[in-house]
């Protein structure tokens, strides 16, 4: 498991991505993100749900109730195309951040 | 099968959240407990052990809630067809838009300035803002430390404000650090003032002190122009105020031609019955005014915030509104009439102590009790 830190930082931006091809609800998004870190990182209900209203109160996904045959209604979230321009801008500084440090804790520098 | 909403509705507290949004939070927090505990079902676990691991999901839902209401759930959530093209933000918005100003309208220092100073006040207002919502949840601890604060604040004010007035601050005189208050002895049980021909024998033996001064304080009433009000009248030497106060701040303070009896009788009155009882008029040097029903001839008024800073037990108030020479012969006083407040001016280099023996050796016959 990572050190929460690190979890808090990236939190938004892995929140995002994961919204960029199509709508998901609360629940998906967290298993999705345990699945694909193969459990290294997990979000709990606790955790994750308040990530996603601050997403949704600054307008970079929307949520919506969506009712399917023989269950009960869930809400689905979107990206918006503000949430598509800050993924993009949000994607590059990780990108130039983590080649940033790793530069610098290189063993050449050690 | 547990009932989700239920559970949620019990632990859940948005006290700003408006009924309808309240119920769809627990409705959606409902739905994804129900994800986990199925989740729980489907891997093996136990229908209590699923239970409990779904509960797992939120352990401290009083810090959930302050979670959710930092990020913003108080608010009404926006239509699901909101158009995001509008170019409408929510307020918690704003501060990124000023950050987000057109780059070719900031040179690239401004820009940084610019963008640091929001975050730090967006920082510094959201830790306030958390800082009071732990503060309320606790009111029993909030209010002891608030009281506790009180209490060493107001200790610690009160303790200043004696130690700067009485060690920190010199005393507002001309070289108020050779000034000295002298009494009587009284016998062996303490001191008293001293009298008018006590007053005059010091002023004609002393080499170590360069001048003493005396005053006498007893109620007035000024009578004549406005309300009739008492007032608080120093009779004094005619260098008292000399001695107290660099100059007036209209008019002249006392001569020695005022003293002594048969005199004109004329007061200097202060800053503060100018304004109050005169409403400042500019032309009162010079006129006459009604003081316990005699006419007296005003020569001076004191500058503002002039009050005198007699020990305690001295019986003379820091506030005197009015001063007049004493109409009387000091050396025809009773030499046991005690009733001045006498105070002396050290000579340059003079200590206290010296002043003391210069006084005990000057003693007309220790055996009068009240001379000093």
């Amino acid at each position: 498991m990572f050190n929460a830190e690190l979890k808090k930082g990236s939190a938004e931006l892995l929140v995002l991505s994961l919204l960029e091809t199509r709508p998901r609800h609360g629940y998906e998004i967290g298993k999705l993100i345990e699945q694909r870190s193969e459990k290294r990182i997990q979000f709990r209900i606790g955790s994750l749900y308040p990530i996603l209203c601050r997403l949704e109160q600054r307008g970079l996904i929307v949520g919506r109730w969506v009712e399917k045959a023989g269950e009960r209604r869930r809400r689905y979230y979107r990206m918006t195309p503000e949430g598509r321009k800050f993924l993009a801008a949000e994607r590059s500084s990780w990108e130039e951040f983590v080649a940033t440090i790793n530069h610098l804790v290189s063993s050449e520098y050690a | 099968m547990p009932n989700w909403n239920e559970y949620v509705r019990e632990h859940l507290s948005l006290p700003k959240c408006s009924p309808e949004r309240e119920a769809e939070i627990i409705e959606e927090l409902a739905q994804q407990f129900d994800d986990a505990y199925e989740e729980g079902l489907l891997s093996g676990l136990s229908e209590q052990g699923a239970l409990l691991a779904a509960k797992r999901h939120v352990s401290d839902w009083s810090a959930f809630a302050d979670d959710l209401m930092q990020a913003g759930f108080g608010h009404p959530r926006k239509p699901a067809n909101h158009n995001f093209t509008d170019n409408t933000e929510p307020a918690f918005g704003r501060i990124r838009q000023f950050v987000s100003a057109p780059l070719s309208d900031l040179n690239p220092d401004r820009r940084q300035f610019k963008t640091r100073v929001a975050t730090v006040i967006e920082m510094t207002g959201q830790d306030l803002h958390y800082a009071i919502r732990m503060l309320a949840k606790r009111p029993l601890f909030t209010f002891v430390a608030v009281v506790t604060l009180a209490i060493g604040i107001g200790a610690n004010t009160a303790i200043f404000s004696v130690i700067d007035s009485v060690l920190l601050r010199p005393l507002p005189y001309p070289q108020g650090n050779r000034l000295t208050v002298l009494w009587s002895t009284l016998g062996k049980e303490g001191r008293c003032p001293g009298s008018g021909p006590e007053l005059l024998s010091l002023r004609e033996r002393s080499k170590l002190f360069d001048q003493f001064a005396g005053i006498w304080v007893q109620n007035g009433a000024l009578t004549g122009q406005g309300e009739p009000q008492q007032v608080k009248l120093g009779w004094v030497t005619a260098n008292f105020l000399s001695l107290l106060s660099a100059h007036p701040q209209a008019g002249r303070f006392f001569i020695p031609q005022d003293e002594g009896k048969g005199r004109a009788p004329v007061v200097v009155i202060s800053h503060e019955l100018w304004q109050r009882h005169y409403g400042s008029d500019p032309n009162l040097v010079g006129r006459s005014i009604l003081l316990s029903g005699r006419p007296y001839t005003v020569v001076g008024i004191l500058p503002a915030g002039f009050k005198l800073m007699f020990p305690e037990g001295a019986s003379v108030p820091a506030n005197i509104d009015v001063y007049a020479s004493f109409d009387m012969n000091l050396a025809e006083q009773p030499r046991d009439q005690d009733f001045i407040r006498i105070i002396g001016r050290l000579r340059d280099g003079v200590t206290i102590q010296q002043a003391q023996g210069e006084l005990d050796a000057n003693t007309p016959g220790k055996a009068d009790p009240c001379h000093s």
